[in-house]
């Protein structure tokens, strides 16, 4: 988390009063530096001229909506933005992580669940390493010279496509990937709606670099929304009682 | 009824020197057939009147001849009366009929609405309850920790605190469940996409897992079954509903089990416990809202009644069964989501 710079510095863009002064004092509280915001235009504005380190970003604001903010974001800064989303707007959801949001907090959250997200998220933004010959994440490690794939040291074999998957998956750790940014991504803008073709790649890959495939700890389901990769198979994302559950089928 | 009257008239004739009985009585048939009957039954009752008055009463007695100018004015007063008679009671029983019906349908409408509004308080009552049991909580640990002429010691501030939160997440998972279920009951459209259905019920189990705490969990859905589709989103809320419901009711450590499978393009779930399962004559009303069973299980009732909503509103059917490892075994039913081409 220490980037440097001193402390890591945090955009809360939320037009409630009560909500962002809790969110001010329990993240000055975990050692942030919190500027905030009550709309979207401010937003715009103070990522240019402030460049935080993490935009926490609410989806129902008036002005600009935060769809139209996370693009505009993504125009100008790779800066992560974590959205902050009611279970009503469940579409607006998925709309901003096509537009470039990284990552989503269902309100109302948990602050343990909002502080690990803040961490992935400023932990993701040190290592990007997608320029870099041999990437890792856990025991994967993808050599892109050589385009080759080893999961806890021993080889695997994958096809283009499945490396090309799981090479995105790598370079963007800890974040929510939408069924569209992946399609489009990695087999073209024509292939925007087969999401069952991405289905079966995504069942084969894990097949090749999941211990237990039909259990997967690296490239998690996010229902109806898309997937997530895990950079630390036991890191955020999923609760650390996971790994107490038995497995019998 | 005219030949009633004309029965009648028949018998009192020896005492009914200038036929006012048979005539009035005659009237008296028109008069109740209008009201019983209708116009047309009048009309007919007074041509039936009139030929009997003048065959059976009118001088030269049994025939149909019109003699005297007497039997005229008899016969012509008699029609008119009689039509004038017939008419008006036919109108008169058609505007009551009429008012009869809009009073029926005012007070169905009435009924309707009184029902709704009792249903509508109960809810309220049932919410408002709810919603103040926990905020009076809060509002006390609050006015206790603010205040300095209490002096607690940090044990109790803690306690308070941990009460607060307990209370507020209590609160959220209210407001969250009531609204789901609004959202269901109003229709919600489901976005059905083409999933692998273990990876939806993998990830659900994942984030269930802390509430399950040390029941072993036996996870039978393969990422080899076939893509369904349908809407991950509401299987999912339906899926957590039922892992909830494993937490509350089913001891700690008791073993649960979730199957899958596609048979013939429909995509079956199946969730086994062994708690305390579900008697036979409760096992549909355990889906109404506000229905529980156990009334000392933290819990409002609405966590069924979303299950069902959230697999009813893709085209699904979710009931309940006995369980083989002894409790209730909830199965969800998903017709014609699988391709059914996919034979390996």
């Amino acid at each position: 988390m220490t980037r440097g710079k001193g402390q890591p510095s945090i955009l809360v863009v939320d037009d409630e009063a009560h909500v962002v002064e809790g969110l001010t004092t329990v993240l000055q509280g975990h050692g942030y530096r919190v500027h905030a915001v009550r709309n979207g235009a401010m937003a715009l504005d103070s990522v240019a001229s402030e460049r935080p380190d993490v935009v926490l970003l609410d989806l129902a604001m008036p002005g600009i909506s935060g769809v139209e903010v996370c693009r505009r974001l993504r125009s100008y800064s790779r800066v992560p933005i974590l959205v902050l989303s009611a279970l009503t707007d469940e579409a607006q959801k998925v709309k901003a992580l096509d537009a470039g949001a990284d990552d989503y907090v269902t309100k109302p959250f948990g602050v343990d669940e909002l502080l690990a997200r803040i961490r992935a998220a400023l932990r993701r933004a040190q290592t990007q390493q997608a320029d870099e010959a041999v990437l890792h994440a856990g025991s994967i490690e993808i050599d892109q010279l050589a385009r080759r794939v080893t999961v806890d040291g021993a080889e695997v074999h994958l096809t283009p496509t499945e490396y090309e998957l799981l090479r995105v998956f790598v370079t963007n750790p800890d974040r929510v990937l939408t069924h569209r940014t992946l399609l489009v991504t990695v087999l073209g803008p024509a292939y925007e709606d087969a999401l069952d073709n991405l289905r079966t790649f995504i069942a084969t890959l894990r097949r090749k670099v999941e211990r237990e495939p039909s259990r997967p700890k690296r490239i998690v389901t996010e229902p109806g929304v898309g997937y997530r990769f895990l950079s630390d198979a036991n890191g955020p994302g999923v609760e650390a009682g996971t790994q107490r559950s038995a497995h019998k089928a | 009824m005219s030949a009633m009257a004309l029965a009648i008239s028949l018998i009192v004739d020896p005492l009914d020197a200038d036929n006012s009985v048979a005539s009035l009585l005659f009237l008296a048939a028109v008069g109740l057939s209008g009201w019983y009957a209708g116009l047309q039954p009048a009309l007919v009752a007074t041509a039936f009147g009139a030929v009997a008055l003048d065959y059976f009463f009118e001088t030269p007695r049994y025939e149909l001849a019109v003699t005297s100018a007497r039997t005229v004015t008899d016969l012509l007063s008699f029609l008119l009366v009689s039509i004038l008679l017939g008419s008006l009671n036919a109108r008169l029983r058609q505007a009551i009929r009429r008012l009869r019906a809009e009073r029926d349908l005012a007070k169905s409408e009435r009924d309707r609405a009184e029902a709704a509004v009792s249903a509508r308080d109960e809810l309220l009552t049932a919410v408002s309850h709810d919603l103040r049991t926990p905020l009076t909580g809060i509002k006390t640990s609050v006015y206790s920790l603010r205040s300095r002429a209490m002096r607690l010691s940090p044990q109790t501030r803690e306690r308070m605190l941990l009460n607060i939160e307990a209370e507020a997440d209590r609160l959220i998972h209210f407001v969250t469940g009531a609204l789901a279920l609004r959202r269901l009951e109003n229709g919600q459209i489901p976005r059905a996409e083409w999933n692998g259905p273990g990876e939806v019920v993998s990830a659900v189990l994942d984030r269930c897992v802390p509430a399950l705490g040390d029941r072993p969990v036996t996870f039978a859905v393969g990422d080899d079954l076939p893509l369904v589709r349908l809407d991950a989103a509401l299987l999912d809320q339906a899926l957590s509903q039922l892992l909830e419901n494993v937490a509350v009711h089913t001891p700690p450590g008791s073993p649960v089990c979730i199957e899958g499978s596609v048979r013939e393009g429909a995509f079956y779930l199946a969730v086994s416990d062994a708690g305390p399962g579900i008697p036979t004559d409760a096992r549909e009303r355990i889906f109404s809202k506000y229905e529980r069973l156990d009334q000392t299980a933290p819990g409002l009732g609405l966590g069924l009644a979303i299950a069902r909503g959230a697999v009813d509103a893709q085209g699904g059917r979710l009931s309940v069964e006995d369980s083989p490892l002894g409790g209730a075994r909830f199965v969800i039913v998903i017709p014609g989501a699988a391709k059914t081409s996919t034979i390996e």
